[in-house]
């Protein structure tokens, strides 16, 4: 988990400081490994996939191959071909809404997501409701802050024909009690989608033993590069739906008058597909499975815990979602009083601790708690205790400047 | 030489902030003439910058809503041109800049423009409907 094998983060500032990086909900910086798997593909044997019957093409399609066996062995799903790359969790999710919205939704039928949803796994569902074509239910939070399972228990009914739902939520970190949510949502025939962009990178995922029937995620959350996502979905719902996408890749014969789509994973792949990105994030798989998830989480929650007992100590700061860090991932939203999230942005950046200040892509949420925007830490596996310190130093410093500007 | 500079930009937003809370032009107009909202898209903000007119000329402008204090610089300083002013036209950019004075960093000219925008929307707008009248008659 060395800061060391990340190049970024062995960079300075213009004054020599080091810098710290608590934006990892936003991105994760990616460790040498990936880099180099990536520059080894194009300078060594870079080809399109399937398509040459020469080495680089044979050697780029191999590596392919192995990379999408390893995502499905990294998420525990049953088959290689369950795993559809896309490029990023929201055109994963936004798959699935058209073709339910296509195949599957009627009217009367209602989709439930949570209050806390990111626009990604909010606005697709919003939208299909707007055009009649679905009822949409929002679960809120209780009064801890959790999401409210009561009214999620009361709003499921036959009616309910999807759940969409985030393992983790962005802005709050909280853990949502997924596993619950599936069986309940099953028992009234509804499918179950889980967001798990927050998750991959923090807890161990099994689709299997979720059961749930679709799970949506981004590789440059968990430390691969941008533009390659997946959306994991069962077997038999791939072979008996129908593509959405349809161009080059995606069929196995065509005359102009009838055609044969090409088999899983290919049918939902339409034209040349992100080969090198889909291999960077084999190695971040990889460098992920190699940690493991025990130290990854016991790392992160000493992390949390310091840096939720340190901000709750500072009496001017309000933390949104659950205090304790019960249930909850490496995400700490908050507001310092007397100060707006951007500003406080901007000058934690200016001591060289990037974080994230605004909405976090979750506008809902925030009018639903009635704040305008909330600053945001969000932790990865190469942040120290250390950083923390230094962070809630900076931070005091402030406050205290804050308040004697105040007298 | 760059160090200094960064310490400078820490103290200036830092005192900004201090500033922001007691900006002369913060407040509501009782009965406005007119009433524009400002959106930052990228946080969600929103100010509301209030006028009130005789003669079609500003009496009297002020901005409420929540903001950070770059928007709200901005804001304290298009009421003060737009009082001293006094008319309802554009305001030039170069004019702007030049009383806001701070030096802010382009990830946060969205918040510094808001009001600003807002009032150029406005008046360009203004000038369209005054345009198409013309036009008709």
């Amino acid at each position: 988990m060395s800061q060391e094998i990340f190049p970024l983060l062995n960079k300075k500032d213009a004054r020599g400081n080091a810098l710290v990086y608590f934006d990892n909900a936003a991105t994760t910086q990616k460790p040498q490994s990936v880099l180099s798997i990536m520059n080894e593909v194009y300078s060594s044997y870079n080809a399109n996939v399937y398509r040459g019957d020469y080495y680089w093409s044979e050697k780029t399609t191999a590596l392919y191959n192995e990379a999408r066996q390893k995502i499905a062995d990294f998420i525990g799903a049953k088959y290689s071909e369950e795993i559809i790359f896309t490029r990023n969790t929201t055109e994963s999710i936004n798959l699935i809404a058209q073709i339910l919205q296509r195949d599957y939704l009627k009217k009367a039928d209602e989709i439930i997501i949570s209050i806390a949803e990111h626009h990604s796994n909010y606005l697709p569902w919003w939208q299909i409701a707007q055009n009649h074509k679905a009822k949409l239910k929002v679960i809120g939070l209780n009064s801890e802050g959790y999401f409210d399972i009561n009214q999620f228990k009361k709003t499921l009914s036959a009616k309910t024909k999807l759940v969409a739902i985030a393992g983790i939520t962005n802005v709050l970190g909280t853990i949502n009690p997924i596993k619950e949510i599936i069986q309940l949502s099953h028992k009234v025939g509804a499918l179950v989608l889980v967001d798990g962009a927050q998750w991959v990178a923090h807890l161990p995922v099994n689709v299997k033993a979720l059961d749930c029937d679709f799970f949506a995620f981004s590789g440059h959350k968990m430390y691969g590069p941008t533009g390659i996502g997946v959306l994991y979905a069962r077997k038999d719902w791939l072979s008996k739906t129908e593509p959405l996408f349809l161009g080059g890749e995606m069929v196995s014969n065509f005359n102009g008058n009838s055609v044969c789509w090409a088999n899983l994973p290919a049918k939902f792949e339409a034209g040349t597909p992100a080969y090198i990105e889909a291999i960077g994030l084999g190695g971040a798989v990889d460098y992920l499975s190699k940690i493991g998830f025990n130290a990854i989480q016991k790392r992160e929650a000493g992390i949390l815990q310091a840096a939720l007992s340190g901000l709750e100590s500072i009496k001017e700061i309000t933390i949104l979602g659950p205090k304790k860090p019960l249930c909850r991932s490496g995400i700490i939203a908050f507001n310092l009083k007397g100060i707006h999230a951007h500003d406080l942005s901007e000058l934690l950046a200016e001591k060289g601790i990037m974080v994230r200040a605004g909405e976090h892509c979750a506008g809902p949420l925030h009018h639903f708690l009635k704040i305008p925007a909330s600053a945001r830490l969000s932790f990865g596996v190469y942040n120290t205790q250390s950083e923390v310190d230094y962070f809630l130093k900076v931070l005091k410093q402030i406050n205290q400047s804050l308040n004697y500007g105040k007298k | 030489m760059e160090k200094n500079k960064s310490i400078s930009q820490f103290k200036n937003l830092l005192d900004l902030v201090g500033e922001s809370h007691s900006f002369k032009h913060h407040g509501l107009v009782a009965h406005p003439d007119l009433t524009l909202l400002g959106i930052n898209e990228s946080c969600g903000d929103k100010i509301i910058l209030q006028l009130k007119l005789k003669n079609q000329k500003v009496q009297q402008a002020l901005f409420n809503g929540e903001s950070c204090s770059l928007s709200a610089l901005g804001a304290e300083t298009m009421c003060s041109l737009l009082e001293k002013g006094k008319i309802i036209k554009p305001v030039t950019e170069k004019v702007f800049l030049k009383s806001l004075n701070f030096n802010f960093s382009p990830v946060r000219k969205k918040c510094a423009y808001l009001i600003w925008k807002t009032w150029q929307n406005y008046v360009s707008s203004k000038n369209n409907q005054i345009i198409k009248k013309k036009a008709k008659g």
